[in-house]
């Protein structure tokens, strides 16, 4: 088993993916080992009514065969009219989660409205996650001024409640600050994918390794904008990780998660 | 896990099989001209680890305006490291080519300590006339020249004399008989337009480093470049630098060409003899 917590399927407006299709990303992520993953459509990031997006997704789910089980997540953007009402329509659908981008969306994760969509996901059992952003600072658009947003922000956030599972990718998950820091610890719930976890010169992931421990810590490629086997190299080439550690990042902690 | 470690170890035979020669490293200064010897073992076992055989490092100064004794103190820390691991690491030496005759003896010193080639920052633009006379003199010494090298989107006041792709391509006419290398295609924001710059520049070459993993970097790079134009590095990203060219849909021989650096291989042999 091997279950990846971040793709996507659709277009990206800034550059040509490889492939756009949920078929496509499903073949890749096969070859590469990947049994399960967690798959947001980008569309629905750039579609002023999110749910557009979110409903082509399941359109393609319909049609799907392959063997990787997906897990859908919709895009909400919980300050867009009758978010909430959304949130429980994708419950409803058989969405496992949603995904905020609030750079796109021009609204803060400690603002009431996301906290309140954070708080209703958790009572209807569904995951949130939080991406840090599509593509690297240095590279985007010149009309892509999007900001990330804070450790602090999402700290906030989460602070709403204590049952929503709840995904961060996150550039330097060590520097996030003392208010996520806190929450993290407090809980058992919030996980850090490691897409972003560095390795420069092989340290960055054994950071994150001893700042997050073994089972908070979640594979995530960000598959097709970024290649899956760079995130193999960093987990088997640390010596930070032992074999029990690599599992439960690969995927026992979502696995225990999920119910599987 | 057991399969996918199979896939992992199954696909990094790619690197175990085959001679690697890593083109852009750092290493760093504990002090100034003093190694940071914990993290040039870190960056040595790393490299252990991912099968590397050859790894060109350098210390590369920042500053807007750097001495020539600076660069010397730089280009020292680097001997250091080659001395430390001489089975692996080789040196670039790092100048500020605005000290034109005075950066070339700098070159030179380097050079006879065994040094590979030259490693420039962003002190100037590649093709501003300050850089022909270094630039000529390693065009005489069969030398390679490094430049760090982007097209940023972002952040731009930072490094105002960064060169893109247009900067080399300019160079690159005007001096056909340099070995320039474009660094990090994936390191320095807008690698498409990098690539556009210098697609049709024969003598510009570039290396796959950087943090960037996107997919797909490395198949856009050869497809515009052809793959004896593409050097393997990873500039710190020392893992996921592996795997970005492991992933890559491109032909094995062609991912071979890469890692051995078959263009620059001379510049190698070079120095080992």
């Amino acid at each position: 088993m091997l279950i990846d917590t971040c793709t996507y399927v659709g277009h990206w407006p800034f550059r040509k993916l490889p492939f756009n299709t949920l078929n496509e990303l499903c073949e890749s992520a096969k070859k590469r080992m990947v049994t399960h993953i967690f798959c947001t459509n980008l569309n629905a990031v750039f579609y002023k009514d999110t749910m557009e997006g979110n409903y082509e997704l399941l359109e393609e789910l319909k049609s799907y065969k392959g063997d990787v089980v997906v897990y859908p997540f919709a895009v909400i953007n919980p300050v867009y009219v009758c978010a909430l009402e959304d949130i429980k329509k994708c419950a409803e659908l058989g969405f496992k989660g949603i995904e905020l981008t609030p750079q796109y969306h021009n609204y803060s994760l400690d603002s009431d409205e996301a906290r309140a969509a954070y708080k209703l996901c958790g009572e209807l059992g569904l995951f949130v996650k939080v991406s840090a952003g599509f593509e690297n600072v240095r590279q985007r658009h010149i009309i892509d001024k999007t900001e990330e947003p804070s450790g602090a922000e999402i700290a906030a956030m989460a602070k709403a409640s204590d049952k929503t599972v709840t995904i961060v990718n996150a550039h330097f998950p060590t520097a996030l600050g003392p208010n996520f820091k806190e929450v993290f610890s407090a809980r058992d719930n919030i996980f850090m994918d490691v897409m972003r976890t560095d390795s420069f010169v092989g340290r960055n992931f054994d950071d994150a390794i001893a700042y997050a421990g073994y089972d908070r810590l979640v594979f995530g490629t960000m598959h097709p904008f970024k290649y899956i086997e760079p995130q193999f190299v960093k987990l088997f080439s640390t010596k930070a990780a032992t074999d029990e550690g690599k599992e439960k990042i690969l995927y026992k902690n979502m696995q225990r998660v999920l119910g599987l | 896990m057991k399969n996918i470690k199979t896939y992992y170890e199954d696909k990094l035979k790619l690197f175990s099989d085959n001679f690697v020669v890593n083109w852009h490293e750092h290493v760093r200064e504990a002090s100034p001209g003093e190694l940071d010897e914990a993290h040039c073992d870190r960056l040595y076992n790393g490299c252990k680890v991912t099968f590397q055989d050859k790894v060109l490092v350098s210390v590369p100064i920042l500053d807007e305006h750097v001495t020539i004794e600076r660069c010397a103190q730089a280009n020292d820390t680097v001997y250091k490291a080659m001395q430390r691991y001489p089975d692996m690491i080789m040196g670039m030496c790092f100048v500020n080519g605005g000290h034109k005759e005075k950066a070339v003896e700098e070159v030179k010193r380097c050079v006879d300590m065994g040094f590979v080639g030259v490693k420039l920052y962003h002190q100037y633009f590649i093709n501003d006339e300050n850089m022909n006379c270094l630039v000529e003199a390693c065009i005489d010494m069969d030398i390679p020249i490094l430049v760090h090298a982007g097209k940023l989107m972002r952040f731009t006041e930072r490094q105002p004399r960064l060169s893109g792709g247009e900067h080399f391509a300019d160079m690159g006419r005007r001096y056909p008989e340099a070995n320039i290398i474009m660094a990090h295609i994936a390191g320095g924001g807008d690698w498409q337009w990098q690539l556009k710059g210098i697609a049709d520049v024969k003598n510009i070459y570039t290396d796959l480093s950087g943090s960037v993993v996107d997919y797909p970097v490395v198949e856009e790079t050869v497809k515009t470049l052809g793959a004896d134009r593409v050097l393997f590095g990873t500039d710190g990203t020392l893992f996921a630098g592996v795997g970005k060219i492991l992933a890559a849909n491109i032909p094995d021989e062609d991912k071979k060409s890469i890692l051995a650096g078959t263009s620059y291989e001379r510049f190698i042999r070079k120095v080992n003899k």
